[in-house]
């Protein structure tokens, strides 16, 4: 089988990065990703830019950040998955080699998020979902979408915000570990429960920020990545699944379908028995743009069983040490969320903690040698999980 | 340093100001579903209803993703009667609505005709609560003038 791998990776500092252009931003993660892989640029024949854009001013963002690495000779195009886009831009690399179109391929990730005010980043992608019937007239925010699920979920499993607040605690703790994060601070529930309200019952220490920044990997086949490195990190499988446009139409909201379509789909593709897959995998990087979406991963990936996520919290269970390790690297609300590069994020993350380069204090314990990334787009309209292998 | 080049509030790093700006208001065609709005100004809220399958579709729409039926959908008048699902307060508000006050945001489940809704809560509802009954009504906003359904108090 031609399977695929990851050769080399890089990833710039997440933050309001007043100090970097986009294309200072591409150039961080991109030009570290080629140096690390030690392929010449020449020979990378595909390339695909994940980004939202709309708030930053480059209208072709996959264009420029071809022209800042200096590749000439590649396919190239640009991918939107909202919020997942990364890991659509993982999953285009990945069928370019597999298909044997490309040999060598470079996913970039890139959004420059601070380029307008904090509103008019909240009204942009407030927009994403369905504008005409959830927006135009009601005005609805992207933490607003997941409020509406945090409080038919809280209301469900009779959950305190006491207990969101558990995800903001350990993901900050291990952001301050990772010298990349946005954020380097502990901070405690009291912390949490004292700001203030973004939508409730969400508030402002439960939402990931608005963040800078970009991520790339160096994918390549098989054979081609063997004459680069003893150790690539392969991708066993890809589930993916859509959701509706309109929030509205889905049937509950105590749980994504799509991610769990997505997460059975990838299970069965890399023959993980989806009924305890934390057997199988040493660690995963889920898509907590707000604290609740963490829980809901929990119970979507099938760590937790339904209505019990909240348990692995209380529990610590997601701590490294526990039942699986969860968002070591500061998860998107400590690490930062810039949309379009958070899928290639989470892929660098997996390689970093696979091949045990994570920084001391968030290096998870790698005995299956897998680890999952889950990276949802807007509120569950697109799915993506991904495994990853050495 | 030319004009254009500010330094950022906060960090001091510089920044070019865009001298371009955009100002972008979408022209949305509804000719297909002009009988909701007609029936809003009513104050009736409308769905649609498949002729082949019976499919029920709100928002209202002119085709059937059910069954791939494209001609007449048959517009009528939702039984609103329901519960509410879920709820939030938007306090972080996005520019396009930062003149309103905040406002919460709810989703109710219209329980004869099996369609949800969002929209907005309105007066009626002082304290929102999971599972309360719910009518869908239409009001012209006071913020805006906009004639927008609500959810509201039976
Ligand atoms: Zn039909």
């Amino acid at each position: 089988m031609n399977r695929v791998g990851i050769i080399g990776y890089g990833i710039s500092k997440f933050g309001k990065r007043t100090d970097a252009s986009m294309y200072d931003l591409i150039w961080e993660a991109g030009s570290e990703a080629i140096r690390s892989s030690g392929v010449d640029k020449k020979d990378i024949d595909y390339m695909v830019v994940s980004n939202m854009g709309m708030w930053s001013s480059e209208e072709l963002p996959a264009v420029v950040a071809g022209e800042v690495l200096g590749i000439k000779n590649a396919g190239l195009h640009r991918v939107e998955a909202a919020c997942a886009s990364g890991s659509s831009a993982i999953a285009s690399a990945y069928d370019a080699i597999r298909s044997e179109r490309s040999k060598i391929a470079i996913a970039v990730g890139i959004e420059k998020m601070n380029e307008v005010e904090s509103e008019t980043a909240i009204e942009l992608i407030g927009r994403a979902g369905n504008f005409l019937w959830e927006y135009e007239f009601f005005g609805l925010t992207f933490p607003g979408y997941y409020a509406l699920y945090a409080t038919a979920y809280l209301n469900r499993y009779s959950g305190k915000e006491e207990d969101l607040a558990l995800v903001s605690v350990k993901n900050h703790h291990y952001a301050h570990l990772n010298p990349i994060a946005h954020f380097g601070n502990e901070i405690t529930v009291e912390d949490v429960m004292k700001s203030r309200y973004i939508a409730s019952p969400l508030k402002l220490y439960d939402s990931s920020p608005i963040t800078d920044g970009s991520a790339a990997v160096i994918m390549a086949s098989e054979d081609i990545a063997k004459q680069y490195t003893d150790t690539p990190i392969w991708i066993d499988s890809i589930g993916s699944n859509l959701g509706t446009a309109n929030l509205s139409k889905r049937n509950d909201f105590v749980h994504i379908e799509a991610a769990r379509e997505a997460a059975s789909k990838a299970y069965r593709m890399a023959k993980i028995d989806a009924e305890k897959p934390y057997r199988f995998i040493d660690g995963a990087d889920v898509h907590d743009c707000f604290s609740i979406a963490e829980v809901l991963a929990y119970e979507d990936l099938g760590f937790a069983e339904r209505g019990r996520g909240l348990d692995m919290l209380r529990n610590g269970e997601t701590y490294i040490g526990g039942k699986i390790p969860v968002n070591v690297d500061g998860g998107l609300i400590s690490k930062g969320h810039p949309i379009g590069a958070t899928g290639v994020a989470m892929a660098v993350e997996a390689s970093k903690q696979l091949l045990r380069k994570a920084e001391p204090g968030r290096q998870i314990d790698v005995k299956n040698g897998r680890f999952l990334t889950h990276n949802v787009g807007g509120t569950g309209h697109y799915a993506y999980v991904t495994v990853y292998s050495i | 340093m030319p004009g254009y080049i500010v330094k950022d509030e906060k960090t001091k790093n510089p920044v070019l100001l865009d001298l371009r700006e955009l100002d972008i208001k979408y022209r949305i065609p509804v000719s297909r579903i002009e009988k909701f709005y007609q029936a809003l100004d009513q104050g009736i809220i409308m769905g649609t209803k498949c002729p082949v399958c019976g499919a029920r579709f709100f928002p209202p729409q002119a085709w059937c993703s059910d069954c791939g039926y494209s001609g007449e959908m048959e517009f009528y008048p939702l039984d609103t009667h329901g519960h509410l699902m879920t709820f939030t307060k938007i306090f972080a508000k996005p520019k396009s609505f930062s003149s309103f006050g905040d406002y919460t945001v709810g989703i109710a489940h219209l329980d004869k005709e099996d369609l949800n809704i969002l929209a907005w809560i309105d007066e009626s509802i002082q304290k929102p609560e999971v599972g309360m009954e719910t009518v869908i009504k239409v009001e012209k906003r006071k913020e805006d003038g906009a004639t927008v359904y609500f959810i509201a108090s039976p």
